[in-house]
This record gives structure tokens, sequence and C-alpha cells, in this order.
């Protein structure tokens, strides 16, 4: 019973590559965003940690984007991303915190 | 990189359906954007001005310190000097107060001079942005420029708009590399005759592979310029400055020179003037002063790209002793690889970088892409042709593709028709409008019409508005042919030109348009 009910809520391989390639894509470009500048070397300008998130922003989106409609391990690849959620808000509240 | 067929097959329809949802947009934008590489020479055609490449040509101090005397020290925090309206001189003294939309702006008094006797011409009091804004004389430039950085919506939705533009572009060009088995030999494909399925995709393919790395270039560019204060900044505020942009802003632009705040005088500008010019090789664009009535007062000069770089430079200088303090960056106290990267977008967006020649180029490859987007267009409804929605959906793309060009030159006639006596901040968007609605009007009325002929139509009426624009220019008290040469208003004739040669390539587009129109039709009814 309780395996239908998982395989009922499981969702299609097309859903997932929906979500992933949609709004977890920009969450997540906008999570490294936010979160590179606490990890990333500040240079000799003291701007490079800021910069270089910010700089990079629409190519992280768009590979993000491409990613999960190009793979062929859709399962692995919403762990990864959700792994890297996980990470950048992990970077964020430390830095909150500390 | 090796893709199976699910995996290509996948990618193929990224490649088309993200485009195809925003292809409008994307043309606008693409189209606006190709235009606007030479929004300088648009803005002297339009005003009928020589270039000057710097307005101190005339001695500045006696001006600066006769304006300097009546200003309060409050409002000497920034003071920008350049090229202002009518030829004049332009002098705004203010400072960061808040009350401009959401945020803070400069205000204060500006001061326009005739640079010839150093009369005054004008002195207001308000926002320096309020003051660009309301500049009549520039209203045309302005227009296709906001028409291309944010489509017009207002505030940052434009911006999220045309950056989000930008990523799908780039992942278009992105897709379309992975996609592509044979993109070297499709930079020499010819197009196969018969106005065929595959002769759609040759002239997208021979296109979009010669205009590949020029895309990811400047969608790349144009993201990250749309996104870097619209959400770029914010973000990083909200996270590392408790919210504060104004702190994260202060972070990436000012100097960590120490402050003494102390009363002190401006020394001579004419010095520090001729000192940067002699250290950047190239004449001052404008300047700003920091500080302008303390110790600690910086004097910065703006210079363009000297021969052989691709980056422009601001010198700044003490403000009381006149000694040089180094080469100022756009973010950060020192030259770094962020910096260098962020310094880097804006040439490399604009194509500025080289004069002429490089602006030459990008406009030939911005042609390109949009020439692409179209051809991808034709092609995405080529092989839908049976699908009566896709059938109405292509008719609506190419009406907007006539309508855009015909409203930009829509926008110019309403700028020159009531620049003597009129309002063309409010004329030159109101002809636009007023074009893409008529457009839309004229395109209901010829329903019954084959595609064909509703290009020919529509490209008609492009090469005619365009072919008389010139004249209407002259009419309304712009600068005649032998003037522009007699003064070397070299962007005056350029545009003239390049204005003749899109009429006359339009009608002539018209004309074998006709031609085609005599062949049989096309089994599919799209073409």
């Amino acid at each position: 019973m309780s395996g239908l009910l998982a395989h009922k809520l499981k969702p299609s391989e097309r859903t997932l590559r929906w979500v992933l390639a949609g709004p977890a894509a920009l969450l997540i470009s906008i999570l490294i965003m936010a979160s590179f500048p606490m990890i990333l070397p500040k240079g000799a300008g003291g701007v490079n940690h800021l910069i270089f998130p910010v700089l990079a922003f629409p190519l992280i989106w768009a590979t993000l984007i491409i990613l999960p409609v190009s793979t062929r391990r859709i399962e692995k690849m919403s762990m990864i991303y959700a792994a890297l959620a996980l990470l950048c808000l992990a970077i964020i509240g430390l830095s909150i915190v500390v | 990189m090796a893709l199976i067929a699910d995996q290509t097959k996948r990618l193929v329809k990224l490649h088309g359906w993200i485009a195809i949802l925003l292809s409008m947009l994307l043309y606008t934008v693409m189209l606006t954007g190709t235009v606007v590489v030479l929004d300088n020479e648009i803005d002297h055609w339009a005003q009928s001005e020589v270039h000057h490449e710097t307005p101190f040509d005339v001695p500045i101090d006696p001006i600066y310190q006769r304006l300097e005397v009546q200003v309060p020290d409050a409002l000497k925090e920034t003071v920008s000097i350049g090229a202002g309206p009518e030829d004049s001189l332009r002098f705004f003294f203010g400072s960061s107060q808040a009350g401009q939309g959401d945020g803070v702006g400069n205000f204060g008094r500006q001061y326009l001079v005739d640079p010839d006797t150093g009369t005054l011409m004008r002195a207001e009091v308000g926002y320096e942005a309020d003051f660009r804004r309301e500049d009549a004389g520039a209203a045309l430039e302005r227009f296709l420029v906001d028409l291309h950085v944010r489509l017009h919506v207002p505030g940052r939705w434009g911006l999220y708009l045309t950056g989000t533009l930008g990523v799908v572009m780039l992942i278009s060009a992105i897709t379309g590399i992975l996609i592509h088995r044979n993109i070297i030999r499709d930079l020499f494909v010819t197009e196969r005759p018969g106005g065929r399925v595959v002769s759609i995709r040759d002239r997208h393919n021979l296109a979009g592979v010669w205009s590949l790395p020029f895309a990811l270039l400047l969608s790349f560019t144009g993201a990250f310029l749309s996104f870097a204060v619209a959400l770029g900044l914010p973000v990083v505020a909200m996270v590392a400055f408790g919210g504060d942009q104004q702190a994260a802003i202060e972070a990436v632009t000012v100097s960590g020179s120490l402050v003494v705040e102390s009363p002190s005088k401006i020394h001579t500008l004419f010095a520090i003037l001729s000192a940067a010019i002699a250290c950047a090789g190239r004449p001052a664009g404008g300047m700003q002063i920091q500080n302008a009535a303390r110790a600690d007062s910086v004097v910065e000069t703006f210079h363009a790209q000297a021969d052989g770089n691709l980056r422009g430079m601001t010198l700044a200088y003490s403000g009381p002793s006149g000694a040089f303090l180094g080469r100022a960056h756009v973010v950060g106290t020192e030259a770094s690889a962020g910096s260098t990267l962020a310094e880097l977008t804006g040439p490399l967006h604009f194509g500025n970088f080289g004069g002429m020649a490089s602006k030459i180029i990008w406009v030939a490859l911005g042609a390109a892409m949009t020439f692409t987007i179209v051809s991808g267009v034709q092609l995405w409804a080529r092989r839908r042709a049976e699908d009566p929605v896709w059938v109405v959906g292509y008719r609506v793309f190419v009406v907007v593709a006539w309508a855009v060009p015909i409203a930009m030159v829509a926008s110019c006639y309403g700028y020159f028709l009531t620049k003597l006596s009129g309002d063309p901040i409010l004329w030159t968007a109101r002809a636009f409008v007023l074009a893409m609605l008529a457009c839309a009007g004229l395109a209901m009325v010829w329903s019954g019409r084959t595609l064909s002929r509703l290009n020919q139509n529509f490209a008609m009426f492009l090469g005619l508005a365009l072919l008389l624009l010139p004249f209407v220019r002259l009419q309304t008290g712009g600068m005649s042919l032998g003037e522009a040469i007699l003064y070397g208003a070299t962007d005056v004739w350029l545009i003239d030109l390049l204005v003749l040669l899109c009429g006359a390539a339009s009608l002539f587009y018209a004309r074998r348009g006709a031609q085609d129109a005599l062949q049989p039709p096309q089994p599919s009814g799209i073409r």
C-alpha cells in the first residue's frame, strides 16, 4: 500500500524536468549569487567576491536550465540540485549566525 | 560531447520552444540593440550636432569659480562637468538625497553655460536624473535606448524582462552549439533552392552559426548589465549588507581614501585636465569632483578608449593640490580580475571600443542575429504549416516584425515634427505607439491578403518612410548635407546615408516580393 502511495506521489520524469529547469534553476542561481560573496576571496580591489557571483548569474541560470533537460539521470540531477540549494542556504545561514 | 538521440531531441525542443515563446520580444530587443549601437551618432544626427570629443576646449576655471561661489557647500558633494544640451557646458552641483523613485538621487543645481561667451544660459534646481530625462533634444536617442534596455517597462521589471531575454538568447546559443553536428560545414552552407523547409533551415543555420560567438557574448553581457543593478545588487545587499543597498554600492564603488572634512579650494581644473590628457592619451569627455568644498576632494576625469585599448580610462587627482592619485576603477579600489571584467562588459556589449569600425561590425552581427530569430520563427512555423494556430501565430509575428521598424521610423518623425514647437519627448513615444496600432489595424484590414502581399505592403511603407526621413529632418531645422560636410558633422551625413540605404533595400525587397507573388503559391501557405 505504502509502495503504491509512494509511486503515486512520485513526480513523473517530465514534471521533474520542468520543476528543475524552471523554478528550481532560478531559485538556486539566486541562492548561489547570494551565498558565494561569503566564500569567495575579496581580491586586490576588495570586490571580486561581490562581482563574480553577479557576473556569473546569467551563465549559472542558463546552465541550470539546460542540465535537467539534457541529462539522462534526472533523479541524480534532482539530488545534486537539492544538495546545491542546501549548501547555499547553509552558507547564508552560517554567515548570518557568525 | 556525444549526445544520444533522446537528449538531442529534448535539447532541440528547448532550443525551439524557449525562443519561440518570447520571439517577438527577443526580436524587438535585438533589432533595437542593432540600431542603438549607433546611439551617439543618432543623437548627433537628430540634433544636427558636430561631434566634439571634448567639451573642454574653453578656459573652464573662470566659469567654475564664478558658479562655485553661488552654491552652498552642502551641494558640493558631487560636481559633474561635461557637455550639456544645446551645445552648452553643463555644471551640476549636488548631493545624495532620498525621495527619488524608490531610492536616493543626486539633488542640486544645474547651470548651462555658453562655452564660447561664458554666458549663463539656464539655471535649474532638481534631481540630476530628471534633468537628463527632460532634455528634449536627446528625446529620440533616449527613447530608442530605453526601448532596447527595458522595453519601456517601468522600474526594475523592464530590466528583469530584458535580463531574462538575455538568458533565453544564451540558452538558445548554447543549445544551438550542442545540437549542431556540423558547425564548420554550416559556416559555408548555401541555401538549397525551392523555398522548402531545408532551404529555411540552411538560412537559419548560416546566420546562426556566423553570429554564434557574438550571440554568446552579447546575451551574456546584456543579461549581466540588466541583472547587475536590478537583481544582483539587491540580493548581495540583502545577504552581505543587511539589506542596505547604499552600503553595497559604496562597498564596490567608493575608494578607501582618508576623510578630511576641513574646507579647501580646488586646484586649477585646467592644470588637472592638461595632466590627465597627457596621461590618458585622449581628451576628457567629462569630469566629476567629489566633496568639492573639502580638503579630501578628488577630481576624476573620464577618457574614451585610446587606440589599441578595449577600455576607457578614469583618472583621479587630488582636488586641492592637483596631485595624481591613480587610475580609478568602475568598481573596487584597485585593479583586480573582478574590476577588469566589470569594466569590459560595457565596451563588449556596446561595441564602442574600436571607433566606427567596431560599431559597424557590431551592427552587422546584430543584424545577423535579428535575422537568425526571424528565420528560426519561419522554420518553426513552416514545420507546423498544417496547424491553424501556428499559421495565425506566424502571421502575427510577421506583422510585429514589420511594425517594430516602422514604429521606430515613426518615432523619428514624431521627434522631428515636434522638435521646433511641440513636445518631442511626448511625441517620440506617442508616434511609436500610434504606428504600432496603425500596423495592427492594417494587418486586420488586410487579413485576406497572402503573407507575400502583406510583406510587400509593409516593406513598401517602411522603404518610403525611410527615404522621406532625411528630407523631413532637413525641413525641420536640420543640418544640410553641405553644412554637414563643411562643419565636419560626419554623424549627420552617415546616418542620413544609412537611412537612405535601408529605405532602398526595403523597396527592393518589396519589389522582389511583388515578383515572387506572381509565382505559383506554396502548398503550405506559409512563406
